[in-house]
Order: structure tokens, then C-alpha cells, then sequence
């Protein structure tokens, strides 16, 4: 097989962009890693490291993982009815149920964080 | 004037070991007719025009599994493919990908054979039952966990639209191990585990990456790929269970 295997067909380009998502999560991971490590190296060290994200390749950095982080929440969200199966009777549960059931999860944890974040004195 | 009756264009990937040095195609022009698939196109060609065209082919009618071949690079089910679908673009017919070409058409599938019996893809009862006690019996609901991997057909457009098992050919592929998981999910076997090393091989379902190309050319909604994934989340529970509950009881 060619090494450009995944360009035959549209399914299989779009299977290797969402492999590449996976390089922004862990990569923004580990950008999170940092952060808390900054933060805890006291208040100076940690207002120049955010400095530093004001930049604009920093914004651009941002803006590119968080378009592929997106994407690979909702195709990660749209593929959980295939491992999640539940059964009622003879009949499994709607796969759109499952899909809702994952994204209302993902807005109320968004939500308790972002409350966090406003209300939590820092 | 009257208009001649309409063709198609079929371009036929040709081999035959003893006598071409490469593999060739063939140009055919074939009625069109409204009704026809592909396949009656292939037995148009050897009843009237070549008779050495080499291809497999049984029930014409999706249950077989006997006559898939890539139609315009996509593996198909020549039986289920409609000539008015692609006319009046010409079609290319070739054999399986990721098999050996025996001739023309026709595959090596022992590959597939030997992985079946592997992964022991058949009914080891539970409990043997003299014929005396009558039937094995199950609920509607038991037959329901595994109805929808007992579709499977073995017509192995899931091996070659597979990539993984393009790349590396001791991957026990998507047929085989939706199979394994039929009988596995089957209230009535037995042999879960003695399926579960080779299902949880390094061959087995973790060399399986869910592209899902799998199940989209499945033409019996089989959704090998929802068998693998599905596999590799009990395989890990039964993991966990055995280091956290080596007492419990196989």
C-alpha cells in the first residue's frame, strides 16, 4: 500500500485529520501542565508567562487547537453510541440519546468551570 | 434516424498467471439497461463476447457474498451495483484489494478462512444437552445482542476497504472479529474465553485504529467496526476484573 493511502477517499482524509486533532489535545495538555507550573513559581513568573500569551502567534496557536480540539470533541461525541450500548429489552436506546447524554455532560462540566473560574477567589 | 441501443463502458482488470506478465485492462461496451448491476454486465461479457472472463459469483441477490469485487475503487457487492449509478462514466472492475489475485477476478480468501478459524467463529454450547432435553433456548431479548453481527456474509469488502489490514496482513480484521463477537454475545457458547487471546492479541482488535471504513461498505449493516470497539471496551472491563478480582470465577 501507498503511503498516501488515506488521500483514496474523503472518509479516510477526514480519518487522518482527526488523528492530527490528537497532537493539539495533548499538546494543549501539556500547555496546561505549564500553566499551573508558572502559576505556582509565584505571582511575577506567572504574570510574564501570561504576557506572553497575549501575543498574536499565541492567539493564532490558540485559535488553530482550539477549531481542531473542537473537532475532536464532536466527532469523539458523535462516535460514542458505537461503545456505548444500552439496552432496553430487545431494542437499544436511540444513539442520538447517547450523543445528547455525552454533549449535556461536556456543557454542565463547561459550565461548573467556568463558574469556578468567575467566582472562585484567586 | 433510429438511436442506437445505449452502452456502457467496462474497464476489466485481467490476469492469468501462466500467460500475462502483468496484470491488464480490458475494455468491453456492455448494454445499458435500466435494471442491470454490474455483475449481470460481467455475465453479459462471458456469455456472448469473452468466455475466459475469471469471476465469483452465486445468489445475485446480496446474500451470497460470493461477488464482491472494487467497483470504481470502492469495494462493492458487484450483485448490489447498479449500472445506471455510474452511467455514462465508464466502469472499472477489479478484484478485492489486500487479497492475492488468483485470476482476473478471483481472490485468495484463505487468509480470511484460516483467521475464522482462529477466532473459532462457531457455536461451542455452554452445556452440552443430549437431543432428548430438547432445544437450547433463548429469549428475544438474548437474540438481540448478537443479531446484527449474525448478518455477516463473509463477502470481505471490510478487509479491503480496511487500511490496517492493507498495512499489516496478520490483522485478524473486521469480519472475523465481529464474527468472534457474535458468537461471544450468543447466550448459548461457551468459549468466550478461550476466543479471548486471540481476540486481545496485538493482531486482534488493538491493531484496529476505528477508521470505520469497515462498516460503511458493509452492505449488511454488520458495523464491524462497532464489534471491535465494543470488544476492546469488555476486553478491558474482563482486564480489570481479573487483576482486581483474580478470585471471581471465569
Amino acid at each position: 500500500m501507498p503511503a498516501t493511502w488515506w488521500l483514496a477517499n474523503r472518509h479516510l482524509a477526514l480519518f487522518m485529520v482527526r488523528e492530527l486533532t490528537c497532537v493539539f489535545v495533548a499538546g494543549y495538555a501539556v500547555f496546561l501542565m505549564i500553566l499551573l507550573f508558572r502559576f505556582g513559581q509565584g505571582r511575577e513568573a506567572f504574570h510574564q508567562f501570561f504576557e506572553g500569551l497575549r501575543s498574536p502567534a499565541s492567539i493564532l496557536l490558540h485559535l488553530i487547537t482550539l477549531a481542531f480540539v473542537g473537532y475532536h470533541s464532536v466527532t469523539s461525541f458523535n462516535a460514542a453510541p458505537v461503545l456505548m450500548i444500552v439496552w432496553r429489552g430487545e431494542e437499544k436506546v436511540a444513539p442520538n440519546l447517547i450523543v445528547g447524554a455525552n454533549y449535556a455532560l461536556w456543557l454542565i462540566v463547561s459550565v461548573l468551570v467556568l463558574a469556578a473560574a468567575l467566582w472562585l477567589p484567586v | 434516424m433510429a438511436k442506437g441501443p445505449e452502452t456502457v463502458t467496462l474497464e476489466v482488470f485481467r490476469y492469468h498467471h501462466e500467460k500475462d506478465e502483468q496484470p491488464y485492462f480490458q475494455t468491453y461496451q456492455v448494454p445499458f439497461r435500466g435494471d442491470w448491476v454490474v455483475l449481470d454486465a460481467l455475465n453479459h461479457i462471458k456469455d456472448t463476447e469473452d468466455g475466459t472472463l475469471t469471476y465469483r459469483w452465486s445468489c445475485r441477490m446480496g446474500v451470497c457474498g460470493s461477488c464482491g469485487m472494487m467497483v470504481n475503487g470502492e469495494p462493492k457487492l458487484t450483485c448490489a451495483a447498479f449500472l445506471k449509478d455510474y452511467y455514462p462514466n465508464p466502469i472499472r472492475v477489479e478484484p478485492l484489494n489486500n487479497f492475492p489475485v488468483l485470476r482476473d477476478l478471483v481472490i485468495n480468501l484463505d487468509d480470511f478462512m484460516h483467521k475464522l478459524k482462529e477466532l473459532k467463529t462457531w457455536l461451542v454450547p455452554k452445556e452440552e444437552k443430549p437431543v432428548e432435553q430438547g432445544e437450547y433456548l433463548q429469549t428475544p431479548e438474548q437474540l438481540a445482542r448478537y443479531k446484527q453481527y449474525s448478518m455477516c456474509i463473509n463477502c470481505m469488502l471490510c478487509y479491503a476497504a480496511c487500511p490496517v489490514y492493507g498495512l499489516e496482513p496478520k490483522f485478524l480484521g473486521p469480519a472475523a472479529i465481529a464474527l468472534a463477537q457474535r458468537y461471544n454475545l450468543d447466550s448459548r457458547d461457551g468459549a468466550k474465553a478461550e476466543r479471548a487471546e486471540t481476540v486481545s492479541s496485538s493482531e486482534g482488535i488493538w491493531e484496529c485504529t476505528f477508521i470505520g471504513e469497515c462498516s460503511r461498505v458493509c452492505p449488511k449493516n454488520v458495523d464491524p467496526a462497532g464489534a471491535i470497539q465494543q470488544a476492546k471496551v469488555i476486553n478491558t472491563q474482563d482486564w480489570w476484573k481479573s487483576v482486581l478480582m483474580p478470585w471471581g470465577t471465569k
